[in-house]
């Protein structure tokens, strides 16, 4: 009955066949057919049609499907794959070892350049609405170009949330850097002192910076005068418990001295927040303390709005910028929002221009974990395409045993990924051991918590490499005729020697780069840490003057007489050289001004002056050498009303024979008593300016330092530390920091990156001579036989080294002579960063050539002398 | 004794091989059921039974012949097994024994 249009429909029996039990298909398969045709007759041709699927379907029981694979020769020949892949594996332990060692640290490196690429980009992302938390900064123009600075005036925050629809919150901040060098102690009523962070907040705070408050309504906490929220550990160390909402705690401080209630408690954000504060105070405290806050001339806090959208920024951007102009005319200053989120990374201004910043370093990291792995996978595909010629034999026999292309690509396949899986697996474990270790050179607390990007990223890069040089032999051996392949017949075309000699180059080439880079690197950031800095950092110490300890009533801070009595104690200890008070941070924070005027002045012509305020002694503890005049000097009692510059200031003004010439500074007569030798205060990227010191004996002055004799430094410190307990109360820590620390920290990037760069540097040497010993080996044991005719016919021992050398020397040269001029253009653009740096000299280049030639030669060294020493009849015997 | 236990549908589907006696394969089978009972059996639980009944040794099957309508697929006939035998004769005992064991009294009420 079967008619030729109505066929029975496949796909119900190719579902069947590929799901029911191989034995049981056939005689089902006949009967549901069969079924078919009848309810054709009976009932139709679709209705039939969908009863056989159903019948299908119904069968895809437990009783008739398969579960699990056949058992057939796929699954032997899977296992043959493994079997072979690990006798290969222990007969090439060598080659292995080498692809093993080379990938694992070219991915070690890699996950853990990741990890800390990851953690910077993480920084200040912490906050709920960071996609839309903009800071606004400031561009002042000043006569030696433009600022850009975080400092913006006080009434913004308020004006911007009023004046621009597009922002939905905004809030002023003071942060703890503004009182740098200022005491900041608490008390619970005088029974406990504590030094904390401050900072001043509005009361949007807490709505916009998504801290986690453990007591306390975002709303409100900072909403009224006198109020503070402090951190979980402030409150247990002050109050010991985190319930303290209504308790009283005091600022002790010349301005914003008082008493304050606690509203609110926040729990330490991650590491990863860049904004550190233990107390938040009310920013209207600090708006009262002085009435010129409230002029938008002056520029104090920080300021932060939230965007209503975060699209709008290039909307309110241009808006802001002459936004202080409608302000106040003359004011010149620009204002512009970033995102919170990318201050971080991209934080540094020059002129107004955005120019990289923290950036620039994860850039370099980048690349260098790419070059790294770049390296490492040239040593697995070189290792993988000159061992697998050694396998044509195998492969011969094998497709006379019937084996298919396939079969034998499959093989080579899986020999590779499985050991770029292996190296993967190792690489994790490698980098959770080093992880501490990273995180000390890095100064970050960084943890592996692994993601599926992550895993997924590292995987695809393994699967990659593990491809691509499993991929030569797999497609191009397997290709060979049988008797091609059995006869030792090596089709090797030119080609592929040419590639694995342009590896080994371009390996080298990265290899040179990377050492040149450290070297220069290193010779500059020794040079930044040796300069002659026209003062002595060493054995200075620094610290805070504390609470005075006699009375409650009168006033606690210490006054100049104070200071002074303070000072005189110190010098009179054994061991302390000299001492001196200052204010702000000799090394980084100063004041400047523009208010001052002198002789010859054009009109109109402003000039930005460091000012440098600073007691008695401060040029003699310094050893800051005076060029002509004299220092501040206590037996003239009238010093407070002179003044001493440095020479790029006296050369601004065009003064000569500066001594007993005045000055107005601030509206006031001074004389130039004085010139020193220029020193360096800020950064060496940047050039000394102009500046002068301003005798200062007061108590804005209030920051003491002390010169050590170089001998016996711990009972100096002993003693000085008595001095300063017998004058503070009890109960503060003496906390004192060596300038040379603080030094030391303003260039802890520089410090970092090259230690860094070091280390992986030294990585990539590493696997570069690992791979060069691996080609050494594998074309030495190539010519063993030549080698072998050649010692038979007189060759000596030299003669065969420069065989093998020869050959690598080249290449290395090539190396040499591609890399170094890359080399040279891109340090020198580095350099071009610094104003004092090292000369480019072509001897660094010189040395790197050579030390590069010199490993190179180690690296080949070993097989080189070994063949060379071997006795011909072990090359020969064998056939 | 708790080897010869058959299920309901099992103990049908034995009974209609025999029935069948030499002509029972899964069409026939299906058919006669279908007929004789009037209730729907679908493919995939008599061949589960089938080949359980025949794992458990009740039933053995042997490759017969093809036809067209089958396209060409050999038709698998099956026949009860003296051990099948003994397992039906089990059953009709255990259920005899039932029978006689109730009151008549009982069916008469109800």
């Amino acid at each position: 009955m079967k008619s030729r249009e109505k066929k029975i429909p496949r796909f119900p029996f190719a579902l069947l066949r590929w799901l029911c039990k191989p034995d049981y298909f056939s005689d089902i398969a006949g009967d549901l057919e069969e079924f078919f045709w009848i309810r054709v007759r009976e009932k139709g041709y679709r209705r039939a049609k969908r009863h056989l699927l159903k019948d299908v379907i119904l069968l895809l029981r437990p009783g008739i499907i398969r579960i699990g694979f056949p058992k057939n020769n796929y699954l032997n020949m899977f296992k043959h794959t493994f079997k072979i892949t690990f006798r290969n594996f222990s007969r090439n332990k060598s080659s292995v070892a080498i692809k093993l060692i080379s990938l694992t640290t070219g991915l070690t490196s890699l996950l853990l350049i990741y990890l800390w690429v990851l953690d910077e980009y993480q920084v200040n992302r912490f906050f709920q609405s960071s996609d839309r938390l903009v800071q606004v900064l400031q561009n002042e123009f000043n006569p030696n170009g433009v600022d850009t600075d975080e400092s913006t005036p006080a009434p913004l925050a308020n004006a911007l949330m009023s004046d621009l629809p597009e922002i939905e919150r905004a809030v002023a901040v003071v942060p703890y850097e503004w009182f740098e060098g200022e005491k900041l102690i608490l008390t619970d009523s005088d029974s406990k002192f504590l030094s904390s962070k401050n900072i001043f907040a509005g009361r949007e705070f807490f709505n916009i910076f998504s801290f986690e408050l453990i007591r306390g309504q975002r709303e409100e906490v900072l909403s009224k005068k006198n109020t503070v929220v402090i951190s979980q550990q402030l409150a247990e160390n002050l109050f010991n418990s985190t319930d303290v909402v209504g308790n009283e705690l005091e600022w002790i401080h010349d301005d914003y001295g008082g008493k304050y209630i606690v509203t609110g408690v926040f729990r330490k954000p991650p590491e990863n927040v860049t904004m550190k504060f233990d107390a938040a105070f009310s920013y209207q405290n600090f708006m009262d303390s002085d009435e010129d806050l409230s002029l938008w001339t002056e520029s104090d806090p920080n300021t932060y709005a939230l965007l209503k959208d975060a699209s709008s920024l290039a909307t309110v951007n241009s808006k802001l910028t002459d936004y202080l102009k409608s302000k106040n005319e003359h004011i010149n200053d620009q204002l512009f929002g970033q995102l919170l989120s990318t201050r971080y990374l991209y934080g540094t201004y020059a002129d107004g221009i955005q120019q990289g910043g923290r950036i620039q370093y994860v850039k370099l990291f980048v690349l260098i974990a790419i070059f790294i792995l770049l390296i490492a996978s040239v040593n697995f595909m070189n290792q993988s395409t000159a061992k697998a010629s050694n396998r044509m034999k195998e492969i011969g026999v094998k497709k006379t045993m019937g084996a298919s292309r396939n079969a034998l690509a499959f093989q080579y396949l899986v020999e590779s990924l499985m050991l770029t899986i292996f190296s993967l697996l190792i690489a994790v474990i490698l980098t959770i051991l080093l992880l501490p270790y990273f995180n000390l050179i890095t100064a970050k607390s960084i943890q592996f918590q692994p993601d599926f990007f992550m895993l997924g990223s590292l995987l695809a890069v393994a699967l990659v490499t593990g491809l691509i040089s499993g991929s030569y032999p797999a497609l191009f051996l397997s290709g060979h005729s049988p008797v091609d392949a059995l006869k030792g017949k090596r089709n090797i075309n030119l080609g592929e020697k040419g590639i694995r000699k342009g590896l080994i180059v371009f390996q080298f080439v990265i290899a040179i780069i990377l050492i040149s880079g450290v070297m220069v690197v290193y010779k500059q950031v020794d040079l930044i840490q040796s300069k002659n800095l026209g003062y002595n950092k060493e054995q200075i110490i620094a610290f805070n003057t504390s609470i005075l300890q006699s009375g409650a009533d009168t006033d606690r801070n210490i006054s100049e007489k104070g200071i002074e009595m303070l000072l005189q104690r110190l010098k009179n200890t054994t061991g302390v050289v000299n001492a001196s008070n200052f204010a702000h941070n000799i090394i980084g924070d100063y004041g400047t001004t523009t208010d001052l005027s002198w002789p010859g002045m054009e009109k109109n012509q402003t000039s930005l002056f460091a000012n440098v305020a600073a007691g008695y002694d401060f040029i003699e503890t310094m050893e800051i050498k005076l060029k002509s005049g004299r220092s501040f000097d206590r037996a003239f009692s009238t010093d407070h009303e002179k003044i001493i510059f440095n020479e790029t200031a006296i050369r601004k003004m065009g003064l000569t024979d500066p001594i007993g010439k005045k000055v107005n500074l601030w509206g006031q007569e001074r004389e130039i008593i004085g010139v020193v030798e220029d020193f360096h205060f800020d950064k060496l990227y940047q050039k000394i300016e102009p500046l002068f010191i301003n005798l200062t004996t007061g108590s804005f002055a209030s920051q003491i330092m002390v010169k050590i004799g170089p001998k016996n430094q711990k009972a100096t410190l002993g003693k000085v530390e008595e001095v300063f307990k017998s004058f503070f109360v009890s109960g503060l820590p003496f906390e004192f920091r060596f300038l040379d620390d603080h030094y030391q920290e303003l260039y802890a990037q520089e410090i970092r990156t090259v230690q860094l760069l070091k280390y992986f540097t030294l990585v990539a040497i590493l696997i570069s001579c690992l791979g060069l010993y691996g080609m050494a080996a594998f074309v030495a044991e190539q010519r063993n036989k030549e080698i072998g005719i050649r010692k038979v016919l007189g060759a000596n021992f030299w003669g065969v080294v420069k065989l093998i050398t020869g050959s690598f020397t080249g290449l290395v040269l090539i190396s040499i002579i591609i890399a170094l001029p890359v080399a040279a253009y891109l340090l020198q653009q580095w350099l071009e960063g610094f104003s004092y740096r090292i000369e480019l000299s072509p001897l660094f280049f010189v040395m790197t050539a050579l030390f590069t030639l010199i490993i190179a030669w180690v690296a080949i060294g070993f097989e080189t002398v070994k063949v060379a020493l071997s006795k011909p009849l072990d090359a020969l015997k064998e056939e | 004794m708790k080897q010869y236990q058959l299920g309901e549908f099992e103990e049908i589907v034995l009974l209609t091989v025999g029935i069948l006696h030499g002509n029972a394969y899964g069409v026939t089978i299906k058919q006669e059921i279908e007929t004789r009972l009037g209730r729907e059996v679908s493919v995939g639980a008599l061949q589960t039974t089938l080949r359980r009944m025949e794992s458990k040794g009740f039933l053995d099957s042997k490759k017969g012949e093809t036809s067209s309508a089958r396209g060409g697929r050999p038709k698998l006939y099956f026949t009860i097994t003296p051990y099948g035998k003994k397992a039906i004769e089990f059953t009709r005992e255990q259920r005899n024994d039932l029978w006689n064991a109730l009151p008549d009294l009982v069916l008469k009420l109800n």
